[in-house]
């Protein structure tokens, strides 16, 4: 098992996380997540193959950027190996080997599940499973009653594919009821969408589109 | 911050999300008292006509139970994924109030929304838990991967996780649960159920409560048109059922008013009969056409697909279009005429697309033509006129196609049902004309059942009334029932029984007819009514169900008389001949005007049961299927197709009895005990498993010993050995010694190497608690560490290695020439424990140069493109004896990477070269 896929820690994933993550939950929300809260991701990898922590993962740069403490993530990788050596590079963060909803799932059942910050991450495009996933995970938060700012991120383009736009996104998760059914529950589009070249230190073929949703108790 | 080959841009969408403008729904006066009886018992059955909104009480009844019991999961199954779509998506509000937003976060039914991990696993997952909010506990499948699920848990001894688990299975006529009384040794009957795939998990609902399992059945329809029971006569009682009958659902609709069911008798090219129809009046129209075997089919489905476009636009005019949705529309400048050719498979998904917008434009599509499609669970609310080409042996086929059509709809007061019979007179055979003339006449008599389906016969009479527990007291009210559906409640049960009426008022009509008798036949039909009845075990209230049955007989020979039957007191009914229809429907196509000569023609006489047999005997046949391809070809007029119907009472006894082979069917076989069949093929001495399957095909296995003793015996199952007396257990399933215990025992044989060991094992003296090859998987996972330990030498085997250089030096010795020498000097036993098998492995960091270096041939790593030096060469050659060129040439050939040139003359001409004589080291002759 290669458990050093990609690096999460690239320049370009990391303006690209300063960029969707960090800067609109600043202009929706507050500076800080609230400590109550927690933050969830699709996190990848954080730690080098040696089982020592990455500097400039997602975790690493959310805590240095003053976003989140370390005890407020919780990151969630369905492979095993990679999981492992997140959890000993990490010790003292909550890390889920699982997959995403089926993690919040989890931890919804044992009732300690704040979430404040969801960000995913899908290594997929919209057509495959992680418009349901999406649309899913939507409604489910739709439940909670506290403010959330939610992320989800697909490929748009990458070879053999054929690019689409923001709009094809947002028409494919309207065929999803449970997507409409967040809307109806308070959820609210962004507007916009952000668009960079993959990862790597290269240029990169792939292309991937961040949309940012949230749910605001009060409007602000 | 500058980020190289870096491009990133916010942009703006136009496209925005569409929340949900939930309008929630409340129950209608029929559902209100459907979940009213059913929201609180285990096991229910909806039984309501298509379109009535079966699927929204579904999802109320399991919401209000998902409220009340935060354990309880959902699951509802349908039988295909276009179906789900019902079930999708609710807003609803409960009969007290609450508004639920009824959203399944599972809908393996949406090919958008499959579970990576696939539908099987999908489930599993779901069942295994934990759930978090109500829309969680939901989960939409087809049968097909329930029936799956189940039996992936049953092989895997996971049943357990059906628990806390409502299950409904919608159009619940594909369940099959049958009770059999199947005679397996002589005057000995056993009584087996016999289910499908799906009617086996709702049999594990229903035997299996203690789990909090409860299931729902819903079905417009509760028979399966095959003769067979959706539930065993052991589980039916269990249910409670809430049956809305056509009747009152047609009287609740809002626009719908009337309906017609009408015949046309065409000839083998329909399409002139169709034509016809569509003349009458532009409709919505769908064209079920005949499957391509069946004798109504021209043989080709596409042509005639064909033929019906060409008289769509014999009638609407325009030029024919094919569009990239999938429709062909006739383009006549006017209002075009839209069709939906469902029988050619190009642009399914375009079609199934387009099939979902159907309902939001009346003007979206004229026709449909569909041959298995477009049956249950298809919508399309415009659709008043169905046309089916061909009779249908299953009346839930004809409920089902015709059921499209009762679909409220404003404008929509009327539709029109019209079966297309092909009928001809020009078959020379009297066998064909007859089979012709049957299943006309079987259509005409099932349209009597469908029609009292969809508007039962009631007759005025005293009611039977319940008493709090559900019983029938002795207390009375003079109402308007179905008393035949109140006894006899099963009705495929009732089909059979009309079945059996029908033909015995026939041989009235004819006995009376040939006595001259011309008068009113009740008495004798009464009799014959209650006869068959009895047969059918059913015990009271014969007279109410005889005037029933004799009513819904005598319907269509009034209706020819233009007299309701509603309207009309039954003193004036039973003086009617109620087969006088069937007459009046012949004498048109055929001229037959007397019962006598109707019998003649359509029934089969047939051989005494014991000719039969015995003729049956002749032909060798051993099985079912063999019987049928026969009978398809060259059986005599005179022998039944299906003696176990036409004998039964007569002798008939089994299948294997009929065929002269004397073989039960699977199911109904009985064989010894496992303790007394275990005991029989011990004592066969057999050796292996292998030996066992041998012996059981051949002719020396009694017939009550299984030949898959693992399937008939599996609760009592152990293993293959135990079977055969062998011991022996497969390696997955054996129990081994505890590890510590067993490296102690092991310990103790003072063993050296694993040669040792294994020589040990082959000795037959190792204890069978004691693996053979502990390092295997799942043997002793994460205990196992390493032989050494195990065999409790002083030293890991690593640790214990000669260096590099001093193996290289033991293995030059060997004078090895190649990898597979090696690996062969390895497997004799030879090789010392401190000189690895691997060396590759075990000096990767500690000086390997590569197999040749460690076999000591000349080209390793270190001598790549290099050769020996000439008195290195000629020291080779003298060592080997070479002393020729010829003897050099065929040494090189086994001898690769030697290091020798090939061309030594020249490649040592300036290094040293005297002469052949001195390369080979010959001197006068003589080899120094």
């Amino acid at each position: 098992m290669n458990v050093n896929q990609k690096d999460w820690s690239c320049p370009k994933k990391q303006q690209s996380r300063m960029d969707t993550i960090i800067s609109p939950y600043r202009e929706h929300f507050n500076h800080s997540l609230p400590k109550q809260l927690q933050y969830w991701t699709l996190c990848g990898q954080c730690a080098t193959p040696e089982g020592n922590p990455l500097k400039g993962c997602e975790l690493d740069q959310m805590v240095q950027e003053g976003l989140i403490d370390a005890s407020q993530f919780h990151g969630v990788e369905i492979t095993a190996e990679i999981h492992q050596l997140n959890a000993s590079a990490w010790p003292d963060v909550h890390w889920h080997n699982d997959d995403l909803y089926r993690a919040m799932v989890v931890a919804q059942s044992k009732g300690w599940f704040k979430p404040g910050i969801v960000n995913c991450d899908f290594p997929k495009t919209i057509d495959s499973s992680a418009a349901s996933c999406t649309a899913k995970i939507l409604a489910m938060l739709s439940e909670q009653p506290q403010d959330i700012f939610f992320l989800a991120n697909f490929i748009v383009r990458k070879r053999f594919y054929t690019s689409k736009d923001g709009n094809y996104i947002i028409e494919y998760l309207n065929k999803f009821p449970q997507f409409r059914l967040a809307f109806s529950k308070g959820w609210q589009y962004d507007g916009r969408y952000y668009t960079y070249n993959g990862t790597g230190n290269v240029g990169s073929r792939t292309f991937m589109s961040t949309f940012i949703f949230v749910k605001k108790t009060i409007q602000k | 911050m500058k980020i190289p080959g870096f491009i990133h841009s916010w942009k703006q969408t136009t496209v925005n999300p569409i929340p949900d403008g939930s309008i929630f729904m409340v129950l209608r006066n029929w559902q209100r008292l459907a979940f009213l009886a059913l929201c609180d018992t285990t096991y229910s059955i909806i039984n309501a006509p298509m379109g009535s909104g079966k699927s929204l009480l579904m999802c109320i009844i399991s919401a209000y139970r998902l409220l009340k019991n935060p354990s309880l999961r959902c699951i509802i199954s349908v039988p295909q994924t276009i179906i789900g779509s019902g079930f999708r998506r609710q807003s609803f509000k409960l009969p007290d109030g609450r508004k639920i937003d009824w959203v399944p976060q599972y809908n393996f039914c949406n090919d958008d929304e499959y579970p990576d991990e696939g539908t099987i696993q999908g489930v599993i997952s779901f069942l295994k838990g934990p759930h978090a909010s109500f829309n969680d506990r939901i989960l939409l499948c087809t049968h097909a991967t329930l029936v799956a699920v189940y039996k992936r848990l049953k092989d895997r001894n996971q049943l357990s996780l059906l628990k806390n688990l409502m299950l409904w299975i919608d159009e619940a006529h594909h369940v099959k649960n049958i009770d059999m009384d199947v005679e397996w040794a002589q005057g000995t009957y056993i009584s087996a159920r016999v289910s499908n795939g799906i009617g086996d998990l709702s049999a594990h609902f229903v035997d299996h409560p203690e789990m909090n399992l409860q299931l729902g059945l819903a079905t417009a329809s509760f028979f399966r048109g095959d003769r067979c029971t959706l539930l065993s006569k052991e589980m039916e009682p269990k249910f409670k059922r809430f049956n809305l009958p056509y009747d009152q659902y047609l009287e609740s609709m809002d626009y719908l008013r009337s309906f017609s069911f009408s015949f046309r008798i065409c000839n083998n090219d329909h399409s002139k009969t169709i034509k016809e129809i569509l003349q009458t009046r532009r409709g919505k129209d769908i064209i079920y056409i005949p499957h391509p075997v069946s004798r109504h089919s021209s043989g080709c489905k596409y042509k005639a697909v064909d033929r019906i476009i060409s008289r769509c636009q014999e009638v609407y005019g325009g030029t024919k279009t094919d569009e990239p949705n999938g429709l062909a529309v006739l383009r006549n400048g006017k209002s075009d005429y839209k069709i939906l050719d469902l029988v050619d498979e190009d642009q399914r998904p375009e079609k199934k697309q387009f099939t979902t917008t159907i309902n939001d434009d009346r003007n979206a599509l004229d026709l449909i033509v569909a041959l298995g499609m477009f049956k249950e669970g298809a919508d399309w609310i415009w659709a008043d006129r169905s046309i089916i080409v061909g009779p249908r042996n299953s009346l839930t086929d004809m409920i089902q196609m015709i059921g499209r059509l009762f679909r409220d709809a404003k404008g929509k007061k009327h539709v029109e049902i019209v079966v297309l019979l092909p009928f001809s007179l020009e078959h020379v055979k009297k066998k064909e004309l007859r089979d012709n003339l049957n299943s006309y006449l079987k259509a005409v008599f099932a349209s009597l059942l469908l029609e009292n389906v969809l508007h039962p016969v009631k007759i005025k009479g005293p009611a039977p009334s319940e008493d709090k527990d559900g019983k029938k007291s002795g207390k009375s009210n003079e109402s308007h029932l179905s008393f035949f559906e109140y006894v006899v409640p099963d009705e495929t049960e009732r089909l059979k029984i009309m079945d059996d009426v029908k033909d015995r008022l026939l041989e009235i009509c004819v006995k009376k007819e040939q006595n001259n008798e011309l008068g009113s036949m009740w008495e004798e039909g009464k009799e014959a009514i209650k006869e068959v009845l009895v047969q059918h075990g059913v015990k009271e209230r014969f007279v109410d169900i005889t005037k029933h049955i004799w009513t819904i007989f005598s319907r269509r020979t009034l209706q020819m008389q233009g007299l309701d039957v509603d309207k009309i007191d039954f003193d004036i009914i039973k003086d009617i001949n109620p087969l006088r229809f069937l007459l009046e429907y012949t004498s048109g196509i055929c001229g037959i005007k007397t019962f006598r000569a109707l019998k003649l023609a359509i029934h089969r006489t047939y051989i005494d049961f014991e000719s039969a047999r015995r003729f049956v005997h002749t032909l060798k046949i051993k099985s079912h299927s063999k019987w049928q391809k026969w009978c398809s070809s060259k059986k005599p007029d005179d022998i039944p197709v299906s003696p176990d119907c036409v004998y039964k009472g007569k002798g008939w006894i089994n299948w294997g009895d009929w065929f002269g082979t004397g073989l039960i069917a699977t199911n109904f076989r009985k064989y010894r005990s496992f303790e007394e069949a275990k005991l029989f093929v011990q004592k066969l001495n057999l050796k292996s498993w292998e030996e066992w399957t041998a012996y059981a095909k051949s002719e020396k296995k009694p017939k009550d010993i299984p030949a898959k003793p693992q399937d008939i015996y599996k609760d009592q199952w152990i293993s293959s050995g135990d079977w055969t007396g062998t011991d022996f257990i497969a390696l997955y399933k054996r129990k081994y010694r505890p590890y510590d215990k067993a490296v102690e025992f092991v310990h103790k044989l003072g063993l050296n190497n694993i040669v040792e060991w294994k020589n040990y094992c082959k000795s037959g003296k190792k204890p069978k608690d004691i693996p053979t090859a502990p390092d295997a998987s799942k043997v002793y996972d994460g205990k196992w560490k390493n032989w050494s330990e195990w065999l409790g030498t002083s030293t890991t085997p690593k640790n214990s290695l000669l260096p590099i250089e001093e193996a290289k030096k033991f293995v030059h010795k060997l004078g090895l020439k190649s990898r597979d020498e090696w690996n062969k000097y390895c497997e004799s036993g030879k090789k010392p424990i401190n000189i690895p098998k691997a060396p590759q492995n075990a000096y990767a960091e500690k000086g390997w140069k590569g197999v040749n270096d460690w076999l000591g041939n000349w080209w390793s790593k270190d001598n790549i493109g290099k050769y020996r030096s000439y008195d290195e060469s000629r020291k080779i050659l003298r060592q080997n004896g070479i002393n020729t060129e010829r003897k050099l040439r065929e040494w090189r050939k086994k001898n690769k990477n030697n290091g020798i040139p090939s061309v030594p003359h020249k490649f040592y001409k300036n290094s040293g070269w005297k002469s052949w004589s001195h390369f080979f080291s010959i001197s006068e002759g003589k080899s120094k």
